[in-house]
């Protein structure tokens, strides 16, 4: 019996040691982030390229903005730039087959539009402009869909096994029936839409381990909103370290849920 | 004597009282009901069990001559056939410029499309079947409402209605099947335009409700499913429930036995 104890003890050295040394050796995590460019994506870009992550920054500009050219010149061996216009599937799918084989332990779909800031009226019931319509289910729900159901195999052979799509509170129906703000009717749908199909997304993944994370990233001051000030306002460099922080909290079991950048579980 | 009888004074005395009798009749004390896809379904049997009730029925299909719809008119007068596709809004607003001047106390939006399931598994997804189901399915009833809104709001009940499904509700988890991208992520999208103008209606005092039918047997259901009732049950459980409508219940979803649905 004191003989099997030592054996199971040294066993569990060995198994210890190895693990540590397995750790070490493994290549850092990588991460696709859209829409990487500017605002939230960028942030996501700096933060998980300052930890060390491999980080494969995505832009549908015709060349790469210099956003991401100094962030590349600041991380020459870990930053990767790419063109990615998710309404563009044939380009998804020429990207996929670039990274075949490459686990992606991490996929953050950031890139979305909201509409225009100025002419509001174009979302707004009796004024609304149904030809925005398309743009912005293409965009905001369509093309996750199809990034995720591309880079699939990827991120089933990574160790970390997530998918995160930036959503908003504007696609919340619990806080819609509070009517916090009218108008932004085809914001509002895409962003309840794209919730739903995560939601589904995340039972229809369950069984490979992923987990899906539906995020608020909250009100960041992004540069296209730097002429504005409202309430509850807050950083890229804030919002998105908080939302890194939910990222890494997140276990399989809580796949499809929706939380805010401060961890908070929100009402659908 | 006869000529005392029928004096023409008295004849056109008669015919005007008689008219506008049922002028009358016609524009104040009978509701009009305005339905989308019509055709066959869950819109025939709304057709169908409003015309029985003697409702002015506007009833809409892009098959303006199916024999079901063309059949149903034939028996009840009180029928009228549009032809209206939801995909077309230029054809939306010449119908709703035509009835402008109409009131219409309910508008129903039925017409939708179920798609193939086959077509919605991740993995295999057939993402050119998205537009049609966003645009039929969530854009439609948007676009149809807003055009109609004005003779919904010139009429005594100021009832709008779309015909949802659970599987559109994010919060229902109803463990619904799996894909349905499509299907599930247009529902979510009428739910939300629904929601919306139930809160910027609810000062006219229009009533914006979303109806969940049930599992109804369908063109498009036809197999046997657990729990799957017949349209008549479900259409005229759901009529009971537009006639009850109240402005405390706008903005919700109700199923067709009246419970609440969460979003």
């Amino acid at each position: 019996m004191v003989t099997i104890s030592r054996n199971m003890q040294l066993l569990q050295l060995v198994a210890l040691i190895t693990g540590l040394l397995w750790f070490s050796w493994t290549e850092a995590a990588t991460v696709l982030i859209t829409g990487a460019n500017r605002g939230i994506g960028l942030e996501f870009s700096k933060q998980y390229a300052a930890k060390g992550w491999k980080v494969i920054a995505t832009h549908r500009r015709p060349e790469h903005p210099a956003t991401l050219q100094a962030l590349s010149a600041t991380y020459p061996a870990s930053v990767v730039i790419e063109r990615l216009d998710v309404q563009d599937h044939a380009m998804i799918e020429g990207l996929a087959k670039k990274f075949e084989g490459q686990p992606i332990d991490l996929l953050i779909n950031n890139a979305g539009i909201f509409g225009s800031l100025t002419n509001r009226q174009e979302q707004m019931f009796g004024t609304l402009d149904h030809t925005l319509f398309d743009n912005f289910m293409h965009t905001n729900v369509l093309g996750p869909i199809k990034i995720s159901e591309v880079f699939l195999e990827n991120i089933k052979a990574s160790d970390r096994k997530q998918i995160v799509i930036i959503s908003a509170m504007a696609g919340s129906f619990a806080l819609n029936s509070q009517n916090p703000y009218p108008g932004g009717y085809f914001y509002k749908a895409s962003k309840a839409a794209l919730n739903i199909a995560f939601v589904s997304l995340a039972k229809d993944t369950k069984r490979f381990g992923i987990t899906v994370t539906i995020l608020s990233p909250g009100q960041v001051k992004v540069e296209k909103l730097a002429d504005y000030t409202f309430p509850g306002q807050i950083s890229p460099e804030e919002s998105i370290s908080g939302m890194i922080n939910v990222i890494e909290s997140q276990m399989p079991a809580a796949s499809g849920r929706f939380f805010d950048y401060k961890g908070k579980l929100r009402q659908w | 004597m006869i000529g005392k009888i029928y004096h023409p004074g008295k004849l056109l005395a008669t015919a005007l009282i008689v008219a506008l009798w049922v002028g009358n009749l016609l524009a104040a004390d009978v509701p009009t009901v305005m339905i989308t896809g019509t055709t066959h379904g869950i819109g025939f049997e709304f057709a169908k069990q409003y015309a029985e009730k003697d409702w002015n029925v506007i009833a809409t299909t892009r098959r303006t001559w199916a024999p079901s719809i063309v059949e149903l008119a034939k028996e009840h007068k009180n029928i009228t056939i549009e032809y209206l596709d939801v995909l077309d809004h230029r054809n939306i607003d010449l119908l709703a410029s035509k009835y402008r001047n109409t009131p219409i106390d309910v508008l129903i939006n039925v017409a939708g499309i179920f798609g193939d399931l086959r077509s919605q598994f991740l993995g295999r997804i057939k993402h050119a079947e998205f537009s049609p189901f966003m645009r039929t399915n969530a854009l439609g009833p948007l676009k149809v409402t807003e055009a109609f809104v004005e003779s919904i709001k010139l009429s005594k009940q100021k009832k709008v209605v779309a015909i949802t499904s659970l599987a559109g509700s994010v919060g229902a988890d109803s463990g619904g099947l799996p894909g349905q991208y499509f299907y599930k992520t247009s529902k979510t999208a009428l739910n939300m335009f629904f929601l919306l103008m139930a809160n910027d209606l609810n000062d006219d005092n229009v009533k914006v409700v979303l109806l969940s039918p049930g599992i109804v047997r369908t063109r498009e259901m036809p197999f046997p499913i657990p729990g799957q009732i017949e349209p008549p049950e479900s259409i005229s459980a759901m009529i009971g429930i537009i006639d009850r409508l109240t402005i405390a219940d706008t903005g919700t979803i109700i199923r067709y036995t009246g419970s609440k649905v969460p979003w």
